[in-house]
């Protein structure tokens, strides 16, 4: 069970470095951190550090939803708009620099589809927020 | 992404997409007739000019995650709100691109209607929910400067907007019974307007004492507590109760208000 109250609150996600879920009591004016997450974790989960077109990925939370399961069970849902491939138009165009035509067209769908990097031709710096810890931690019980 | 109200550990919950942006959860009400079935997302993927959708699929003991991914719609450029009606079983959707304000059944979502239009630079919607007779409302952010929050009537009997000053770059709003909650990062702030206007305050950063930085870009509430309505009503008071203690004509205020708005919406409908 949560030790975080569901009622009364409002979740958000904090597009601050690194990515932050938190949660607003309406009663106590309190903002409580739930978690943060990094590049590192997501990598941790087969989300791979590159885009397709070989660009780092940044992250960037964005929508969010509270699902009540019922029986005491909740999950919060968001998005995040970077961590996945940016333009599939960019994908193609990128792919088919490097290989002919069919082929270019097999690997640019399979990348997509899977998430995975294609062979980069040219990277950019990592934003500092890329790296970090990878351990998650439940601190609902501390300000944030 | 999601996260399980406990202490099991965050998970990528579908992943291969190319720029989600707005994201709503379909529950199928227990009577719920055409489109239920199950626990269900709905995103906007403004990369791909698609409103997807999944079911939520587990045995419940972990975070529930996407079976298969199935295009609700394939031709929308810029959805950047998202909404739901359950009772009517409506999607909702503001397009950037067309700038407008649109509707469809979930049971047919290529007969789109035209809620609303013309509006500028939409970065959010909020449903509030028909019930009966009573009319729903669709609240939207309208990001062209000045920024705004307004509200349009389901039943097309009329729009009203709710808030013009004070907002610098809203990005999100949910509906809680008698509220609409918005997160603005531009200024980093938190806050509620009552739904028809009659009272708007700035939740958080607090007025004084000490405040953190925060740039809120999606918010989310519970919807209710077990199943009963007027909890956010009780959280407005509760919320304007810790803040203005000191200030029992704004309780007052605030009831009135409430009194005020829902004899409105009786009218509209």
């Amino acid at each position: 069970m949560s030790s975080v109250a569901t009622t009364d609150t409002i979740f958000f996600t904090d597009d601050v470095d690194p990515p932050t879920i938190r949660a607003f009591n309406l009663g106590t004016r309190l903002i409580t951190k739930i978690l943060s997450y990094t590049m590192a974790d997501l990598v941790e989960r087969g989300i791979s550090p590159l885009h397709a077109d070989g660009y780092n990925r940044t992250l960037r939370p964005r929508s969010m939803v509270f699902l009540d399961e019922g029986e005491g069970r909740a999950s919060l849902y968001w998005a995040d708009a970077r961590t996945h491939v940016e333009k599939r138009q960019a994908l193609f165009g990128r792919s088919c620099a490097w290989a002919a035509h069919g082929r270019c067209l097999a690997k640019a769908l399979w990348a997509t589809a899977a998430a995975a990097p294609s062979k980069p031709r040219r990277r950019v710096q990592a934003p500092s927020w890329g790296s970090g810890s990878t351990t998650l931690r439940w601190m609902s019980s501390s300000p944030a | 992404m999601g996260q399980r109200l406990d202490d099991t550990p965050m998970d990528v919950v579908v992943s291969g997409l190319s720029s989600p942006e707005a994201l709503v959860v379909w529950k199928p009400l227990s009577s719920a007739g055409a489109g239920a079935g199950g626990l269900r997302l709905y995103w906007s993927d403004v990369g791909a000019n698609r409103i997807d959708t999944c079911f939520l699929e587990g045995t419940g003991d972990t975070l529930l995650k996407c079976g298969e991914v199935r295009a609700v719609r394939s031709d929308v450029p810029a959805v950047t709100g998202l909404g739901l009606d359950p009772g009517s079983q409506t999607l909702y959707w503001a397009d950037s691109n067309q700038m407008r304000l649109q509707s469809a059944p979930l049971t047919d979502p290529t007969a789109d209607t035209t809620v609303f239009e013309p509006l500028r630079l939409p970065t959010a919607i909020a449903v509030q929910p028909m019930e009966g007779k009573i009319s729903g409302a669709v609240f939207f952010i309208d990001q062209a400067t000045p920024a705004t929050l307004s509200k349009v009537w389901i039943n097309g009997s009329g729009t009203r907007e709710l808030m013009g000053g004070g907002l610098s770059q809203p990005r999100a709003a949910v509906y809680q019974l008698g509220a609409c909650y918005l997160a603005d990062p531009g200024t980093g702030s938190l806050l509620v307007v009552e739904e028809q206007g009659a009272y708007t305050s700035v939740l958080y950063p607090p007025a004084e004492g000490p405040r953190m930085a925060i740039r809120p870009r999606g918010i989310a509430m519970r919807d209710d507590v077990d199943g009963r309505p007027g909890t956010a009503y009780g959280a407005l008071d509760s919320a304007a109760a810790h803040s203005h203690a000191a200030e029992p004509w704004l309780l007052l205020a605030l009831a009135v208000g409430w009194l005020g708005g829902q004899r409105y919406r009786y009218t509209l409908a």
